[in-house]
């Protein structure tokens, strides 16, 4: 059986071919002496077609999870740190859905972040809400089965997966939400912003709550009962009263964030 | 399901147009061609589109991701483990999807587009060797055994091939087909690219593809590069490959047609009217088969060429 490709057995010939893909080196001259290239390229040519593809693909997956960072660095310097990011970042999932979990990482590293301290905050909670679009959708409970519980003190509300909070220094989710916006209205940045975001209908819905409203949540989130939670929000913001928590109730129905209620 | 002498004409299911189709409009098309990898690791809102799609349409299902040429250094163990982990994975996570789906075919591509720990995504050419024919040909039985079912490969579009090969693609394709028990999807377009590019006979290379094998036919458009032609799936069907389509056609009756578009998506309409010109030409070709042979059987002079370069029968002459 003839079973190499000149030099190389077929594993190290397609090793060979994937490393140099995800590399901007020049390509070995033992594998361009294997390239047949076709139409009027040559070897070098041929094989930098399946090269470009890669950084497009790559940059149209960042691009697509991205948007607003896109939005904030205009073309040129997205594309920059697209490419300085693919270059570091190989691919190795068979999904390209999966691809550009660390960028918002990179991002804050980057030397956009100092102009733009937000950036990588941005980045974290846009690949939050890609997480959510994907994550499995959960049947709610309702307001009437909330409001139907008499005494919720010791309860326990166990979200469902696609439901996350998300809190920043940055008020990032303006940023998102008006990422289409032609001419965005002027923002606030450099303020902290807390948010609950949950799966409705097959949309990703996000809701702005205060820091207290947003520690009760918290709480509820990692395990404990609605009394302990309570008190979490109070030792925030002490006037966190009886109307306040009703509407965070009401919030919890609305956006549909708890599947299960148990002791 | 889509079992008929004509061949029912399809297209490719993209995201641009579920606000479209969640209306629940009447289209001409036949059935829809699904990417499995667009529904494989989501549970949103695509996949629940998919459904709602599933409920009034067959449904094919067509991977990028199998990469069945891809071969692991048996020697390295690390390799080799994280080789069939990865394939195991994705071969669970298709096999969850035709259950929930139920496609009357499954498909990928005679390619390979990674390696353990690195992946290209694109479609790359296999050397047609000995040893890939081998590999394989063992990897669709693998994945067939895995699936629980016969699976269908496409013949890719590439820019270049490798100087050991010790076949033609359209051999190496009928080989690995015929001694595996896969189907072909054939790619019309890709045929036209790949003969381009290489310099190859498209016609000859039709002609070598039994139609006992051939289980899809896909149609797409693409970029003239100038170095090159380029398979962008950005265009309509251009002239050429209509013709090698009208070519092929006749003798594949009731093979499912496919019109994929997936760059510069136009209006679903335009679509609809690409589909309804394969289906035309399908037809018509068809017609003209029959006629050939049953001029055939009665010994009249058949097949001339026309002036638009379109094959026309003789049989028209007949009273």
């Amino acid at each position: 059986m003839s079973g190499r490709v000149g030099p190389y057995s077929l594993a190290e010939l397609q090793q060979k071919v994937v490393t140099g893909v995800s590399a901007t080196d020049p390509w070995s001259v033992s594998l361009l002496a294997l390239v047949v290239p076709g139409g009027t390229l040559d070897a070098a040519g041929a094989l930098d077609v399946y090269r470009r593809g890669y950084v497009v693909r790559l940059t149209d997956q960042l691009g697509e999870i991205y948007a607003s960072v896109w939005r904030v660095l205009g073309d040129e310097d997205f594309f920059a740190v697209c490419a300085a990011y693919i270059q570091q970042h190989h691919s190795t999932s068979y999904n390209l859905s999966d691809y550009g979990r660390s960028f918002p990482s990179f991002l804050g590293q980057s030397i956009y972040a100092q102009e733009s301290a937000f950036l990588s905050e941005l980045g974290r909670f846009e690949l939050q809400v890609h997480d959510l679009f994907h994550a499995a959708p959960h049947v709610a409970v309702g307001y009437s089965e909330l409001a139907a519980l008499g005494d919720v003190a010791n309860l326990r509300f166990r979200f469902g997966d696609a439901v996350a909070l998300f809190e920043s220094q940055w008020a990032v989710y303006d940023l998102y939400r008006h990422r289409h916006d032609v001419e965005p209205p002027s923002m606030d940045l450099e303020r902290s912003q807390s948010v609950v975001l949950s799966k409705q209908d097959g949309q990703v819905r996000a809701y702005e709550v205060a820091t207290a409203e947003f520690a009760v949540l918290q709480a509820l989130h990692s395990g404990s009962p609605v009394e302990a939670a309570l008190g979490r929000g109070l030792a925030v913001d002490p006037n966190l009263g009886a109307e306040r928590v009703g509407a965070l109730f009401q919030l919890l129905s609305r956006a549909g964030l708890i599947e299960t209620i148990g002791r | 399901m889509l079992e008929t002498l004509g061949n029912p004409v399809g297209v490719g299911l993209r995201s641009e147009h579920y606000p479209h189709l969640l209306e629940r409009p009447r289209t001409t098309v036949a059935w829809f061609e699904a990417i499995s990898e667009n529904y494989i690791d989501t549970a949103g809102r695509p996949l629940s589109i998919l459904e709602q799609v599933r409920a009034d349409y067959p449904v094919a299902l067509h991977g990028v991701s199998l990469s069945i040429g891809c071969k692991p250094a048996l020697g390295d163990h690390a390799a080799l483990s994280q080789f069939r982990e990865l394939r195991s994975r994705y071969l669970a996570r298709l096999g969850d999807l035709i259950r929930r789906i139920d496609p009357f075919l499954v498909s990928d591509h005679l390619c390979w587009t990674g390696v353990p720990g690195g992946n290209a995504h694109d479609l790359l050419p296999t050397p047609f060797t000995d040893e890939a024919l081998e590999w394989i040909v063992e990897q669709v039985d693998t994945v067939q055994t895995a699936l629980g079912r016969r699976i269908v490969l496409e013949n890719v579009s590439s820019y270049l091939t490798w100087a050991s090969s010790t076949r033609s693609e359209e051999a190496f394709l009928v080989e690995a087909a015929r001694r595996s028990g896969c189907g072909i999807l054939l790619d019309v377009n890709n045929v036209y690219v790949s003969a381009r590019n290489h310099g190859f006979d498209a016609r000859s290379y039709l002609d070598a593809i039994p139609a006992s094998l051939v289980s899809q036919i896909h149609l797409a458009g693409h970029t003239d590069m100038e170095t090159h032609l380029f398979d962008t799936h950005s265009a309509p069907v251009c002239d050429e490959v209509w013709e090698l389509f009208e070519y092929v056609i006749g003798r594949l009756p009731g093979v499912p047609v496919l019109i994929e578009w997936d760059a510069d998506i136009p209006e679903f309409s335009r679509l609809e009217e690409e589909a309804a010109t394969a289906a035309a030409i399908a037809a018509r070709s068809r017609c003209r088969s029959t006629v050939i042979e049953v001029g055939i059987e009665v010994g009249i002079e058949v097949g001339s060429e026309s002036e638009d370069g379109l094959a026309t029968s003789g049989a028209r002459d007949l009273p």
